[in-house]
């Protein structure tokens, strides 16, 4: 029976349209699943990227992650949030991910970078370079918890859940990693 | 950050997060000594903010529910299958070596067949000694070594005790020492020996609780948790003993024994 598509997608991301569609998908509504992915695709894209500082690494963690979560989503405890629940099984997968690159060598200069995400089709063109540079000079923690913050916009309260920390935590690791980035982005630019 | 306050600093970053133009000129005339710094965060953030990225949400296949399981089911049937055979050869193959296994020699001297039960709850007695022949009579043999402790007669009748002070009662009424090697777990047991040798009480006992009584000289016994199922039941010259009656409160009457009753 597919009744997700009833639901406004207005109400979608609040706790009660995340928490029905999770009842759903668990009772093998795959449809119910299918919106919770097209929700979620582009945060968890956004986390992925950010960590990894690479789109196709990116693109097939982000199907793994899905994956996983289809998978154990009968483990899903229901009183936290789908999306940090998510959002941190994202995050675990592409440090995971990024320090398995690191092993086989893997190097992504700053010009293959840029290059790709400039020429990309479906990135943005206007992407600075030294936004870039300074990222990548960043501890993938770093990076997970800027990206959490800019760019998935959650609040401290949610990246700590994302992090499994509080959000007094969770504060003074985004004041640290800001501080880095900030210094990163300097030397970029000079 | 090194020369602006932490309450300036932390201002400072909200400011250019909510990036609202009002708040923006409201700090940078509160404080400014630290415009030029606030257009540096402005610039991080608003080209962090830019950054982020956007793809077409490709398709998401939902794997069959099911597929994996069903994939995994006939491999863990045929693992329990396959456990199950080597099982059973095991088993099969152990029981058919047993079977071709010559009978042990008649030559015994420690041989303890069952004898009849003399009381109603069904102990058994055992007649220490004897030797049942073809003909159905029971012939003595002579034990080939000379008396020594393990042949003096004990007689133990315990309701229940542990089994390591039973064999103690044995050994101290035939001066002998005990030594128990490691593993050897003690247990609740009853036991009736009247009159026997300590060596045939010692095998009997051995036999039904799962022990060989080894004896080191004339005045020692080690007494090893174990029982050797292939070894045949004499005394060997090292003078170890067993007897394979599996009677679990062995009584034991020299009184059944004709080589006892001819005393």
């Amino acid at each position: 029976m597919v009744v997700s598509r009833l639901l406004d997608p207005a109400l979608l991301t609040t706790a009660t349209g995340e928490q029905w569609l999770v009842d759903r998908a668990v009772k093998g509504d795959e449809e119910a699943f299918r919106t919770l992915y097209e929700t979620y695709y582009n945060k968890t894209f956004a986390i992925c990227k950010g960590i990894l500082l690479n789109s196709e690494e990116a693109e097939d963690i982000v199907q793994e992650v899905f994956l996983l979560a289809h998978k154990n989503l009968r483990r899903f405890d229901r009183r936290a949030k789908f999306s940090t629940w998510l959002f941190r099984i994202a995050v675990n997968r592409s440090i995971q991910e990024s320090r398995k690159s690191k092993y086989k060598a893997q190097t992504y200069t700053l010009t293959d970078e840029v290059t790709d995400t400039v020429a990309g089709p479906e990135e943005p063109s206007t992407v600075d370079p030294a936004i870039e540079s300074a990222m990548s000079r960043l501890h993938e923690a770093d990076r997970a918890v800027l990206t959490l913050f800019y760019w998935d916009e959650l609040s401290l309260e949610d990246i700590g859940a994302t992090l499994g920390c509080s959000s007094n935590a969770a504060k003074t690791r985004l004041f640290r990693a800001r501080e880095r980035f900030r210094e990163a982005y300097e030397g970029a630019l000079s | 950050m090194s020369g602006i306050s932490s309450q300036i600093d932390e201002t400072m970053w909200s400011v250019v997060e909510l990036d609202d133009p009002r708040a923006l000129d409201e700090f940078a005339a509160r404080y400014p000594a630290y415009r030029d710094e606030l257009a540096k965060r402005l610039k991080l953030v608003r080209g962090m903010k830019s950054a982020i990225p956007h793809r077409p949400v490709p398709r998401f296949h939902v794997p069959t529910r099911g597929a994996r399981p069903a994939l995994r089911r006939p491999i863990l049937v045929g693992s329990l299958a396959l456990g199950l055979a080597l099982v059973s050869f095991a088993m099969v193959s152990n029981y058919m070596r047993r079977e071709q296994s010559p009978p042990a020699p008649p030559s015994t001297v420690n041989q303890l067949p069952k004898s009849p039960s003399l009381e109603p709850h069904q102990r058994k007695e055992v007649a220490p000694q004897t030797l049942p022949t073809g003909d159905g009579q029971a012939n003595v043999t002579k034990d080939p070594d000379p008396p020594t402790n393990l042949d003096r007669h004990v007689t133990v009748d315990v309701k229940s005790a542990g089994l390591r002070g039973v064999i103690g009662q044995i050994a101290s009424q035939a001066a002998l020492s005990v030594e128990f090697a490691p593993g050897f777990e003690d247990q609740l047991v009853r036991a009736t020996y009247i009159g026997v040798p300590a060596k045939d009480a010692l095998a009997d006992l051995g036999q039904n609780f799962g022990f060989t009584a080894l004896a080191q000289g004339e005045r020692k016994v080690l007494i090893v948790p174990a029982l050797d199922p292939g070894r045949p039941v004499t005394t060997p010259p090292s003078g170890s003993f067993s007897e394979p009656s599996p009677v679990k409160s062995p009584v034991i009457d020299p009184g059944f024994s004709p080589k006892e009753g001819n005393n």
